[in-house]
């Protein structure tokens, strides 16, 4: 699935628009990666360059996306480190570190989209 | 974490990170929604941050009932993190004053469960009220549309959940935690996405002639839509690393 771009928001923490969603600063430009599949965006205040996958458990992955989707489906379901490596076909340590990323992601994510707090100008739904 | 709390010697600074680890969980009981998870040790510390998350998540509102098991530590945090300052009280009239004796808000209702067991089964339920009054508990027991009386069975139906959902805290397994980092970065996985991503058996209603599974998130109003893997997943997020 692809998020529309008024989901994203620039990662570059020297611009003034670093973290603020659907400003109208971002749009689409190019592709990267293997068979150029995954899009790269640009923020027109900053003119950064990122990854549709920066600040994602995906980040610097070199899975294929199935497969990293996969890792995650396979710990979600309740499967062991290992056992998920053998089901999906990667090493033990890249579950860790994919398990490790989608902690932080989790995190991050859960203190966005449950933010109830008026002195947060973020609104509790996305 | 890594091995039995009996076989820690808390004197050894490699054992610092092993032995026990709980899960402080804050869940609403209507929505199912957990509002704030903190693992690690059971100690004061943990439940002020719990009780601090879970003031930020309800936009620190006081008209709450919370319940608790009878941990301590759970009524200390609750009477630091729910504490009217005292300019806040000596500026209102007496009349008007929202605090009790204990300088906690007058509208905040807390209650303990204890449970005894006798060879693994549940023989006595003992509740407690330790902040408010009996009038006040009749209110929000009256108020709530999931449950009458005082209980936990809510976070212990979400532990369960969970220890399906988390390898490391499935029972008599080799697939325990072995990293700290780890357990708690899973931990946070499992929990936040089954907000956003588990349907709730009994969240179900009926939309017309269909019924509508729904997630604790859409029950809480924050979507619309169970979100898949993927989507959740693939959401970009400014994480601290960066």
């Amino acid at each position: 699935m692809c998020h529309p771009i008024e989901h994203f928001c620039c990662q570059n923490p020297d611009c003034p628009a670093y973290g603020l969603r659907d400003q109208g600063n971002l749009r689409y430009q190019g592709y990267s990666g293997h068979k150029k599949q995954i899009r790269m965006i640009r923020c027109r205040t900053c003119q950064a360059r990122f990854s549709e996958r920066k600040g994602t458990p995906l980040e610097h992955c070199r899975l294929s996306k199935a497969k990293a989707l996969s890792v995650l489906a396979h710990l979600r379901e309740g499967c062991g480190t290992r056992s998920t490596g053998r089901l999906v076909g990667v090493s033990k340590d890249t579950v860790t570190r994919m398990a490790r990323k989608a902690g932080q992601h989790a995190e991050a994510s859960h203190a966005k989209h449950v933010a109830f707090s008026p002195s947060d100008p973020r609104s509790p739904a996305r | 974490m890594a091995k039995k709390e009996k076989h820690c010697d808390r004197d050894e600074v490699a054992d610092n990170d092993k032995g026990d680890q709980w899960d402080h969980t804050a869940i609403d009981a209507e929505s199912r929604l957990i509002l704030s998870v903190i693992p690690g040790r059971r100690t004061l510390a943990s439940c002020l941050a719990l009780v601090q998350g879970v003031k930020d998540k309800t936009e620190g509102r006081t008209n709450l009932f919370l319940t608790s098991d009878e941990h301590a530590s759970y009524e200390t945090a609750i009477a630091k993190g729910y504490k009217v300052p005292e300019s806040d009280a000596t500026d209102k009239p007496v009349d008007e004053a929202t605090q009790s004796e204990d300088n906690l808000p007058s509208d905040l209702c807390y209650a303990t469960v204890r449970k005894t067991r006798k060879q693994g089964r549940v023989i006595e339920v003992v509740t407690a009220l330790v902040v408010g009054v009996i009038s006040l508990l009749a209110r929000y027991l009256k108020r709530s549309s999931v449950s009458d009386t005082i209980n936990t069975s809510f976070v212990e139906r979400q532990n369960g959940t969970d220890r399906c959902q988390n390898s490391r805290k499935k029972r008599k397994t080799y697939g325990f935690s072995k990293k700290l980092d780890v357990h708690q970065a899973m931990t946070y996985f499992t929990l936040y996405r089954y907000n956003f991503c588990w349907p709730v058996r009994t969240l179900t209603v009926q939309n017309g002639l269909q019924k509508m599974k729904r997630t604790p998130a859409m029950a809480a109003g924050l979507t619309d839509h169970i979100w898949s893997i993927e989507e959740w997943v693939t959401y970009p997020m400014i994480m601290g690393s960066q």
